[in-house]
């Protein structure tokens, strides 16, 4: 990282969490410094919210037998309520604001990087947006995702078409902005 | 700062990342090394393994939701397979050996410390270890921490649990070893 970009601090660390550290940093080809970052970004963009959000975390392969046992229409309906309700009250948490930018930059981003509901990939071009998110949980999760992305875009785009598809394991919405800039 | 002690290390940190850190710290009325020890320890713990294992974070009324459309028996059926597979996997992942004391360890208080499913108290009673599990998400996630927990303790290491459930909590009660007793 650019010198000019960083500070150095000297801290002191638990001799197990700091033998565990330069073992898994070997393992895996990164440096100390490198997991020591990853680490303290996870605690001031995630986990210092997600406590007090009440986030959970559950193995995905049980997440996926839950919404295996759900119908269609209740993946759906979960979905809608979830980018009606939840999703704003997330955004606003975290970012303090719910606009198009929080649910593209904040909650994808955020919940790809941290959460690993989903893999995240965006792309721009003169105006058109495409968001795609690649969650590897089945057809029901991609109805689910589907209503959540669908109700939350509709409400911030305001008439602007939008287009949803989905497949098994992933969701993509395409948007046109009016102007060609990014969702801010 | 534990008995096993310490060792100091100079490291750079992005600039943004501290000075959120130094924030966190200051409405905190804590340190920034015990924040970094903090978010190093849950590393260690917790994340370096969940990545790898496939963990998902969700808000917890989703998972509430999602089990309300569930009947009691398919409650009590998930329960029944992740006591005898998910628990299995999951130990064996983090711990390398399924025994009482990594399934303690990783079920009861690694899930309720950094997966948050729920709070976690315990305490000894006579020859017994007391385990109280409290969940908040209503009667069908009791049944399924009581099936989940009596199936990996009497499957995967041979041992039978007293289970007392609630609505919104369940309580174990599990026969110390003797060398395990708390004087």
């Amino acid at each position: 990282m650019p010198a000019s970009n960083s500070v150095t601090r000297t801290i002191r660390i638990e001799k197990d969490v700091d033998e565990f550290l330069r073992k898994f940093a070997d393992q895996e080809g990164i440096s100390v410094n490198f997991l020591v970052n990853k680490a303290i970004r996870r605690l001031v963009e995630w986990d210092v919210f997600a406590e007090k959000f009440g986030m959970v975390a559950m193995p995905a392969s049980m997440l996926h037998k839950m919404m295996e046992s759900i119908s269609d229409e209740e993946a759906e309906e979960l979905g809608t309520w979830v980018g009606k309700n939840l999703l704003p009250e997330f955004l606003t948490f975290w970012f303090k604001e719910v606009s198009l930018q929080t649910v593209v930059m904040g909650y994808s981003r955020l919940t790809a990087r941290y959460a690993k509901a989903f893999e995240y990939e965006e792309k721009s071009k003169e105006g058109r947006w495409t968001i795609i998110l690649k969650h590897g949980g089945g057809a029901r999760w991609s109805i689910y995702y589907n209503a959540l992305l669908r109700t939350a875009l509709e409400g911030l785009l305001k008439g602007t078409e939008l287009h949803m598809e989905k497949t098994d394991d992933q969701v993509i919405a395409r948007f046109s902005l009016n102007k060609p800039t990014s969702p801010s | 700062m534990t008995a096993k002690g310490s060792v100091t290390r100079s490291v750079r940190i992005e600039k943004d990342a501290d000075e959120r850190l130094r924030n966190l710290a200051d409405q905190s009325d804590t340190s920034v090394n015990t924040l970094v020890n903090r978010a190093l320890r849950k590393f260690v713990e917790w994340d370096a393994f969940g990545e790898k294992f496939g963990f998902v974070t969700m808000p917890g009324i989703i998972l509430i939701r999602l089990m309300d459309h569930l009947t009691e028996e398919q409650a009590r059926e998930l329960g029944t397979w992740a006591g005898r597979n998910l628990l299995k996997e999951y130990i064996t992942f983090w711990f390398k050996d399924v025994t009482p004391e990594t399934l303690l360890e990783g079920f009861p208080r690694l899930f309720a410390k950094y997966a948050r499913a729920f709070q976690y108290e315990e305490h000894a009673e006579d020859d017994y270890r007391v385990i109280i599990l409290k969940h908040g998400g209503g009667p069908k996630w009791s049944t399924f921490y009581q099936e989940a927990t009596v199936t990996a303790f009497r499957e995967l290491v041979n041992k039978e649990v007293r289970v007392e459930k609630l609505e919104n909590q369940v309580v174990l009660r599990l026969r110390l070893a003797p060398d395990k007793r708390i004087k």
